[in-house]
């Protein structure tokens, strides 16, 4: 979720019925942005304006990114040998993890 | 593409390797088990698959690529079949639907089906089981509302 996206309104407005449901497709819209519910009543995002998809190696390396308090050559060294991360997914990461509060440049 | 697989906590993470070495052929030094930490200071050759451990009843978490993907030619899911059968394991993967707490369950006998787990938990917890899952007779069913089906 990128900054600027506020959940808590959203889930707000779609407590007060103020989402849109669609049927067929088992989704709320609101303002723009598509909610949909797991059968405990979690409501999740679905990808759209404000909401990045990422991949599980994607996110490895963003969680790895936070941990290192946004030390980009810390992350890279201590992934090195993960045969699962691939040059593309520190791309992707990156570009997320430019709206991260330790983010420190160099990307 | 990746592999993202997180086997039963009672099977130990050496079952795993050698089932992987059973099935596919993969050198057992190429698979590391051990902590994500411990990998730069693993002696051998850079392993294509990793075992590291992670909490709760599913706590070996499978990690793997494209190195792997081109030795085996198996999904992700054909391939935590695999291992479950020879290691008479249980495992949790991603079913492929943007909800987060909704998992695809391996059973022992490669079995497999849609759980729900806690949302509420830290670790991998399952609730119950969207839908039957022969393998898995004990585990309670509740089929999703329709405003919940994803798949």
């Amino acid at each position: 979720m990128l900054p600027g996206t506020d959940v808590a309104a959203v889930l707000a407005d779609i407590s007060a019925g103020r989402g849109t449901w669609n049927a067929e497709t088992n989704r709320y819209e609101v303002n723009g942005r598509t909610y949909a519910v797991e059968s405990t009543g979690t409501v999740f995002p679905v990808p759209g304006p404000g909401l990045v998809k990422l991949s599980r190696s994607e996110y490895k390396v963003l969680k790895q990114l936070i941990g290192s308090d946004g030390d980009i050559n810390t992350a890279r060294d201590a992934l090195r040998r993960d045969p699962s991360v691939s040059d593309a997914d520190w791309s992707s990461a990156l570009e997320v993890f430019k709206h991260h509060k330790s983010y420190k440049g160099g990307a | 593409m990746t592999y993202g697989i997180y086997f039963d906590s009672r099977t130990p993470a050496e079952a795993l390797r050698q089932a992987l070495h059973a099935v596919y052929n993969v050198p057992l030094d190429l698979v590391y088990a051990g902590t994500h930490e411990g990998l730069n200071d693993y002696p051998g050759p850079d392993p294509i698959a990793l075992i590291t451990p992670v909490g709760g009843q599913f706590a070996h978490e499978f990690s793997a690529g494209d190195q792997l993907r081109e030795l085996t030619k198996a999904t992700e899911l054909e391939l935590a079949q695999a291992i479950c059968r020879v290691a008479r394991s249980r495992a949790l993967l991603d079913d492929g639907s943007p909800a987060p707490d909704y998992w695809f369950l391996v059973a022992a006998d490669g079995s497999y089906g849609h759980v729900q787990t806690d949302p509420d938990s830290d670790d991998l917890t399952i609730l119950y089981a969207l839908e039957p899952i022969s393998g898995e007779p004990d585990l309670p069913v509740v089929p999703p509302p329709d405003w919940a089906r994803t798949w």
